[in-house]
């Protein structure tokens, strides 16, 4: 009997040892607001426009990253924050953009993702573009069947521009008059490649740090009630919005400052919040809304702000350079083996004499990412090590892009991993 | 590439994306340790390597010359680690060039000539194959004050020129020239300062001159200048000079003098014409020029007795317009026995028409205050000649150039019929209502007008008609004439007849 107890607990201690070793999906961070969505969708009660007509167009993505220790990095928790901010004024500096105006439902993300890459750009001094919300809106690729009026969100707009097919400058494909017939006129020069996508979930300090550092930051909230009047939740005397309800996300807009103090009315039925507190937020609505296109959404707004998007990072175009990817879109998923610990190996070859000069990865969790290229595998085994990237901090999840620190030449269908 | 996603308090999800494309199989892999791995064949693994296109690090490019003296400079270049490089240097001017080669750069090249510019381009052999050369960039070389690079000649004279150079402080500068004309051997002279005036040249031929510095006491093989010269004849007309340029007149006036004969050479650049003039001094006036034409002139000289082979470089020149010239001489209505001359200008002295009956050789010079001139009495199927010329401001103008016509053949109609014959010359209806037939006989072939005048003379209709031996027709249509009495008039060129006709 001693010894029969003792085979079990050996092929228990296997069977472990086997079920570590196994992929498994790993949890993710599911989006509440995806599932009321599909419910809306699902009982024909989903809006793409507001009460009295606005355009809207958010999908909620179906999963947000895992957000778990976005201050992992110590100066995310030693920041002090002005208790004002507005990027129209900053120290007399204007790194806003002109108020787009969407007109039709459906590319509110669009126009909230461009006003981030344009303020960003403006503020960091790489210059003043207008970019195409038209190429992005039509060209992301991101969910078959989607149409310029179905909407879509900051994960789509992260694949199309993190895998280089933009975003280019309006001029190259003009918004004009869409309608929900128009489709992908074709890829244009990208005005720059964008090299970093991020998003942080439920953090308004980091919110705020980002916007100082970045510029204004892609969110989502939920439009309800009338823009006119203030019978819902919009005050158009004082531009203040509060929605204290649950019936989910469905308009992108941009954060691009604060006041801690800031009173907000609100509309009839919201009414005010309890406390003072405001997100200045940029609108695609035209100059005719609210305060020349902006206006103020509470701190305690239920919808708003859930998390933010941004892009903190590019470089320029270079007509010759090339992005090696497997992957078309932000990861949907993932998988993993239970632990803190992941590996994942790729191949690719190369399809010309060529410098590898930078790496680029996502991650759904915050944490560490480390990087080496080989040469060759053998089995299991990896040699002939080419560049590295040594262990990096990733304070949000993400897309980040690392430069070699020197550039690896590699010849024509050579294989590298 | 391999990456390591390392978290802290949870586990880690590696990222991959659903929707892509589904990626090649056995390239992706994914692991919880990094040691082993396992095929990941059927997700999209979101990791990305950006990569430009290769820079060839071997191969030489941008060449640049440093650390240049007179006679070596450095030539470095970027590009590393190829089997060769071969540096090609040339002087400015010259096809051939040296060559060095080396394994890397910077090499030196020596034995360069001191202020001269160079030709440097570089060319990498990898795997045994030389590969083009760089563009070319020019270095100079510096100069040594002592060491003449530059040979100057002027002063030259028919026998002798002065030899200069840009140095000075050698012990000694040997100059060398050479007649490369005649293929006379060569001749030396020696300076110790900058310049040095050589004689016994032969006028008109080349000479080369060349030369170097002993600085040190012996003789350099660097050898510099070889610069070409022609001795001069001080008669040899160089360069002529067009003045006092009126509408017919200018002057021509040259720097050579005391030659035996100057001939010069006036040519209408328009026509090719070209009038030689010879003289013993050193200008040459032109008259009888048409205004507003250019000319050109040249000029040679025979100097003891022989002609050279070349003029001096020609001198372009433009007569000044006159509207007072005569031209475009033009010769109409042209009969058997007369012709109309009209040309353009006015406002001459006096106009000249000179017309010669070319069968007979007469000629006769109809002056004229203005145009145009009709002449009659010509001969009926005749050539002739005609050319104008005006008198302006005393002088005549040249004729201009001739122009030819015939008179017309055939015998006068009405001198046929004189004799009280009767041609038959009518007008057929008559009265008329709109078109009418004109008819007559005639002897010869010959050509005439028919006109159509009303009573007050104005002519109203007018037909230039060939007519043949016997009956001829014509028509007439005096369907726009108004009302009333017309005369219908046959003129032949010499006579005329008239026929009234009643327009209804």
């Amino acid at each position: 009997m001693k010894k029969f107890t003792l085979i079990i607990i050996w092929l228990f201690a296997l069977g472990l040892s086997v079920f570590a070793q196994q992929a498994q999906d790993e949890p993710l961070n599911q989006n509440p607001n995806y599932s009321k969505y599909l419910q809306k969708i699902a009982n024909g009660t989903w809006q793409t426009v507001s009460d009295d007509g606005r355009p809207l167009g958010y999908i909620p993505p179906q999963t947000l990253p895992n957000n778990d220790y976005y201050n992992l990095h110590p100066a995310n928790t030693t920041r002090s924050l002005p208790a004002t901010y507005d990027l129209r004024n900053v120290s007399g500096q204007n790194y806003m953009t002109a108020v787009g105006d969407q007109d039709i439902s459906g590319p509110c993300w669009a126009f909230a993702t461009v006003a981030s890459l344009e303020s960003s750009w403006k503020k960091k001094s790489i210059g003043t573009f207008d970019l195409s919300e038209r190429n992005l809106t039509t060209c992301h690729d991101y969910y078959t069947g989607w149409t310029i009026c179905d909407g879509g969100n900051a994960q789509a707009a992260s694949g199309y521009l993190t895998r280089f097919d933009g975003p280019t400058l309006e001029a190259n494909d003009p918004y004009g008059s869409p309608d929900c017939e128009t489709t992908c006129g074709g890829l244009e020069t990208p005005a720059r490649y964008v090299t970093g996508a991020l998003t942080i979930t439920e953090n308004p300090a980091a919110y705020k740090q980002s916007i100082m550092d970045h510029g204004g930051v892609y969110t989502s909230m939920g439009w309800y009630g009338a823009s006119y009047n203030s019978t819902g939740y919009y005050n158009p005397a004082d531009q203040t919005y509060y929605y204290n309800g649950a019936e989910g996300t469905n308009h992108g807009v941009t954060i691009v400052g604060w006041d801690d103090n800031k009173v907000v009315t609100g509309g009839a039925t919201g009414g005010a919040p309890s406390g003072n507190g405001a997100w200045l937020i940029k609108n695609s609505w035209g100059t005719g809304f609210g305060d020349g296109g902006y206006f103020w959404i509470s701190y305690e707004d239920t919808e708003a702000a859930g998390y933010v998007s941004y892009w903190p990072t590019s470089t320029s175009y270079d007509a010759d350079a090339q992005l090696y990817h497997r992957d078309k879109h932000p990861p949907r998923s993932g998988t993993g083996y239970g632990n803190e610990v992941g590996y994942v190996l790729v191949k690719y070859v190369a399809s010309a004499d060529q410098k590898l000069e930078k790496v680029s990865a996502w991650t759904r969790r915050t944490g560490f990412m480390a990087i080496e290229i080989y040469d060759t595998k053998t089995g299991n085994v990896l040699s002939d090590l080419l560049a590295s990237v040594s262990e990096q901090t990733c304070d949000f999840p993400g897309y980040y892009t690392y430069d070699l620190s020197s550039p690896v030449e590699i010849a024509e269908e050579k294989i590298f991993m | 590439m391999k990456v390591k996603y390392t978290t802290t308090g949870y586990t880690f999800p590696i990222p991959y994306d659903t929707d892509s494309p589904a990626p090649v199989a056995g390239n992706q892999w994914i692991g919880s340790t990094g040691a082993s791995w396992s095929a990941k064949d059927d997700k999209c693994l979101s990791v990305r390597v950006f990569a430009t296109p290769s820079t060839d690090n071997q191969t030489a490019t941008d060449p640049v010359a440093s650390s240049i003296t007179s006679t070596s400079a450095s030539i470095s270049w970027t590009g590393s680690g190829a089997q060769s490089y071969r540096v090609k240097y040339r002087l400015k001017g010259d096809v051939d060039f040296l060559t060095k080669d080396a394994t890397a750069s910077p090499t030196t090249i020596s034995s360069l000539y001191q202020d001269t510019t160079y030709y440097v381009s570089i060319s990498t052999e990898i795997d045994d194959v030389w590969g083009a050369y760089t563009s070319e960039v020019p270095f100079n070389t510096t100069h040594d004050a002592a060491v003449a690079t530059r040979v100057y000649v002027d002063n030259i004279t028919a026998k002798t020129a002065r030899i200069s150079w840009n140095a000075i402080g050698a012990q000694r500068y040997q100059i060398v020239y050479q007649n490369i004309t005649d293929g006379d051997a060569v001749k030396l002279a020696y300076s110790s300062g900058s310049s040095i005036t050589i004689s016994n040249l032969i006028p008109l031929k080349t000479y080369r001159v060349w030369m170097r510095s002993n600085v040190t006491g012996s003789w350099p093989g660097e050898w510099y200048g070889f610069v070409e010269f022609v001795p001069q004849d001080d008669r040899t007309p160089t360069t002529v000079i067009v003045s006092d340029i009126t509408g017919t007149t200018a002057r021509a006036s040259w720097d050579g003098a005391g030659a035996d004969s100057y001939q010069v050479v006036l040519r209408n650049v328009a026509t090719g014409a070209s009038t030689y003039y010879y003289t013993p001094a050193s200008y040459r006036d032109f008259s009888g020029l048409s205004p507003g034409t250019e000319y050109s002139v040249v000029v040679r000289a025979k100097i003891d007795g022989s002609w050279p082979p070349s003029f001096c470089e020609a001198t372009i020149f433009n007569t000044i317009a006159d509207g007072r010239f005569p031209g475009d001489l033009a010769v109409s209505n042209i009969t058997q026995t007369s012709a109309k001359f009209t040309w353009t200008g006015a406002g001459a002295t006096l106009y000249t028409i000179n017309f010669a009956n070319l069968s007979t050789g007469a000629s006769v010079y109809r002056s004229l205050l203005n145009g145009p001139r009709t002449e009659s009495n010509l001969s009926p199927g005749t050539p002739y000649m005609a050319r104008i010329r005006a008198y302006i401001d005393g002088a005549y103008t040249p004729f201009s150039d001739p122009i030819y016509f015939e008179t017309l053949s055939g015998k006068s109609l009405l001198s046929d019929y004189s004799g009280g014959k009767d041609n038959g010359f009518v007008v057929f209806p008559n009265p008329v209502l709109e078109k009418a037939d004109v008819l007559f006989a005639s002897e010869a072939t010959g050509k005439g007008e028919i006109s159509v005048f009303d009573l007050q003379g104005k002519k109203h209709l007018g037909l230039i008609v060939d007519f043949l031996p016997g009956n001829n027709v014509y028509e007439l249509n005096m369907g726009n004439l108004s009302q009333g009495i017309y005369i219908v008039s046959m003129f032949d060129g010499e006579n005329i007849q008239y026929y009234k006709v009643i327009k209804q």
